[in-house]
């Protein structure tokens, strides 16, 4: 592409903004073709969905601001909402076995940052290791059994309705906003994306990196443990394959959502628009009568586009 | 402290690694508003000298004094706490972040949102990065993201953050090697402002015209000792290069 056709405003804007725009023209185009795609209940449908990856795309952009990955995100979420699930029955009340299932899963993501940071295994192959350990650890846990729960209150939080919203819309909502905060307007944040942009100039300037980095994968486990939250209790279940291979759609959010794999780059709006877009996409597979055995083709297709998009993006940045 | 009183004082530093001597017996001293040229061939302890000064080695043997009192620096955030920065060849900013972000980056100025929520204080930064670009005749654009601007400013704001902490001591490494012949001035011109707020500057590099140009004070760095050490004026490029190349004077 000739230089000054690279730097005109109106191409740099559909560059800049090309998420936002996909999405538009995505529910545009589902508008025309989907049968009952425009309705509040639908909207809600996808809102719904989209909730829990809202919460694991936010594991994933924080760790990939610090240049990591966090492959465990999926079997954190069905970890924890297999420890809340036990501890109910257990006689626990539903905040408390609540709780301590979240603190089990901040620990868990603890674990994981303690180990990439202090003992430096790879995060890939940390996290690898984390997916197994939590997949199984859950199914030891259920049994292998979908285990019920009957506790409303927990069940409110994947049921129920605040001002006519969805519980889980209003909880994901808010973490996104504690995020924005966060990386927004705080040292800590920025601190994350001058790690991911200069990892020895952070160190340089007095930022505790391993430390910071290792807080990163906190607070993915904690999100990734409120998303487990979520899945079980609108099935009033915790599913032993509940989170499972989750962790895909979530890297798929960030990608599509324009945050960099290499660290220093990314929005939470981008990750929420990334989550919203892959949400959407599923649900008009759904109204469309597509075969379910396409979604996955489709998550490939849509994380290549968006990679390839990203790489336009840099190259008329530059 | 008297004036004239060194900066910094080392007393007989060496540091080995393993079999290897890196360096043996340095004495030198630093004094506050010259401009220290250390000079060497590659290999010659430059490199470890400085490191040791900016705490990112731990010296094997001798003491260190800054501002005569004895310190044994463990880490480069010990050595930020007492004045000293050091401003890396591969100047370590971070490129994703903007111009004032880089000079506040790890001590970032807070204010408290709703009483007790600690936020940056964006424009309370912005403010005063201008002004100490400002002071160092630095034109820079704020807002600009450090990966989009030249190797010359990037050194700018490596020298304006160092400057703004009120460092005591900058140690810059190389730092025309990056950059532009039409920045090499401005660059030279901005070490030399620098030292007459009084900062000392260790000026490690290779271009020898830099040398006769800004430094104070030559200190030639040989297989790990020290060669040979005069003021500028007193000293020709000749003698410090046979310096760098064979060694001590009386050796040779």
């Amino acid at each position: 592409m000739p230089n000054e056709l690279r730097h005109h405003p109106i191409l740099q804007a559909i560059v800049d903004q090309g998420v936002l725009i996909a999405f538009v023209l995505l529910v545009v185009f589902l508008a025309f073709v989907a049968p009952h795609f425009v309705s509040t209940a639908n909207a809600f449908s996808i809102l719904i969905d989209a909730a829990p990856l809202v919460l694991l795309a936010l594991c994933e952009l924080v760790v990939m601001l610090v240049a990591g990955i966090d492959l465990a995100v999926g079997a954190i979420a069905g970890f924890t909402g297999a420890i809340a699930a036990t501890m109910m029955l257990q006689g626990f009340p539903w905040p408390i076995a609540t709780l301590l299932a979240l603190l089990a899963a901040m620990l868990a993501g603890t674990l994981q940052g303690v180990i990439i940071n202090y003992l430096r295994v790879t995060d890939f192959i940390t996290t690898l290791a984390g997916l197994s350990i939590f997949s199984s650890l859950t199914l030891i846990i259920t049994d292998g059994e979908p285990m019920n729960i009957n506790a409303n209150g927990f069940n409110a939080l994947g049921e129920g309705h605040l001002l006519g919203v969805p519980t889980q819309i209003w909880i994901a909502a808010f973490i996104v906003l504690v995020v924005a905060l966060w990386l927004g307007l705080t040292a800590s944040g920025m601190h994350l994306y001058a790690i991911g942009g200069n990892r020895v100039a952070a160190y340089r300037a007095g930022i505790r990196v391993r430390r910071l980095r290792s807080f990163a994968y906190a607070f993915s486990g904690l999100s990734a443990g409120i998303a487990g939250v979520i899945l079980a209790a609108q099935l009033a279940t915790a599913d032993p394959n509940a989170g499972r291979g989750q962790e895909l759609p979530a890297i798929a959010a960030v990608v599509i959502g324009g945050v960099s794999l290499f660290g220093g780059r990314g929005s939470v709006w981008g990750a929420v628009l990334g989550a919203l877009i892959l949400s959407t996409i599923l649900d008009g597979l759904v109204l469309l009568n597509i075969s379910p055995f396409f979604t996955e083709l489709v998550e490939g297709v849509v994380i290549l586009l968006a990679v390839m998009m990203g790489h336009l993006r840099k190259r008329s940045s530059n | 402290m008297p004036e004239n009183a060194p900066l910094l004082e080392l007393r007989n530093i060496g540091k080995r690694f393993g079999a290897v001597h890196a360096l043996r017996g340095i004495d030198l001293q630093i004094i506050s508003g010259e401009v220290l040229a250390l000079l060497g061939d590659n290999g010659a302890g430059k490199s470890t000298l400085v490191k040791i000064i900016a705490g990112a080695h731990a010296p094997s043997s001798g003491e260190m004094f800054l501002a005569g009192s004895k310190v044994s620096l463990f880490d480069p955030r010990h050595a930020h706490d007492l004045g000293i920065e050091t401003i890396y060849q591969d100047l370590a900013v971070a490129e994703n972040l903007d111009v004032a972000s880089n000079i506040f980056l790890g001590r970032e100025r807070k204010s408290r949102m709703l009483g007790f929520l600690p936020i940056l204080a964006r424009r309370e930064m912005r403010r005063e990065a201008a002004s100490a670009l400002e002071h160092l005749a630095i034109e820079l654009p704020l807002r600009q993201v450090v990966g989009e601007l030249s190797g010359g400013q990037r050194q700018a704001v490596a020298i304006a953050r160092a400057a703004y902490w009120q460092a005591r001591l900058v140690i810059m490494d190389e730092p025309t090697a990056a950059i532009g012949v039409g920045e090499h001035e401005a660059i030279l011109k901005l070490i030399q402002n620098l030292a007459r707020s009084g900062v000392a500057v260790i000026l490690v590099t290779h271009t020898m015209p830099d040398v006769w140009q800004v430094a104070t004070r030559i200190v030639v760095l040989t297989r790990g000792e020290k060669a040979l050490e005069g003021k500028t004026e007193e000293l020709t490029e000749e003698r410090v290069v046979r310096a760098m190349l064979v060694g001590r004077e009386s050796d040779a």
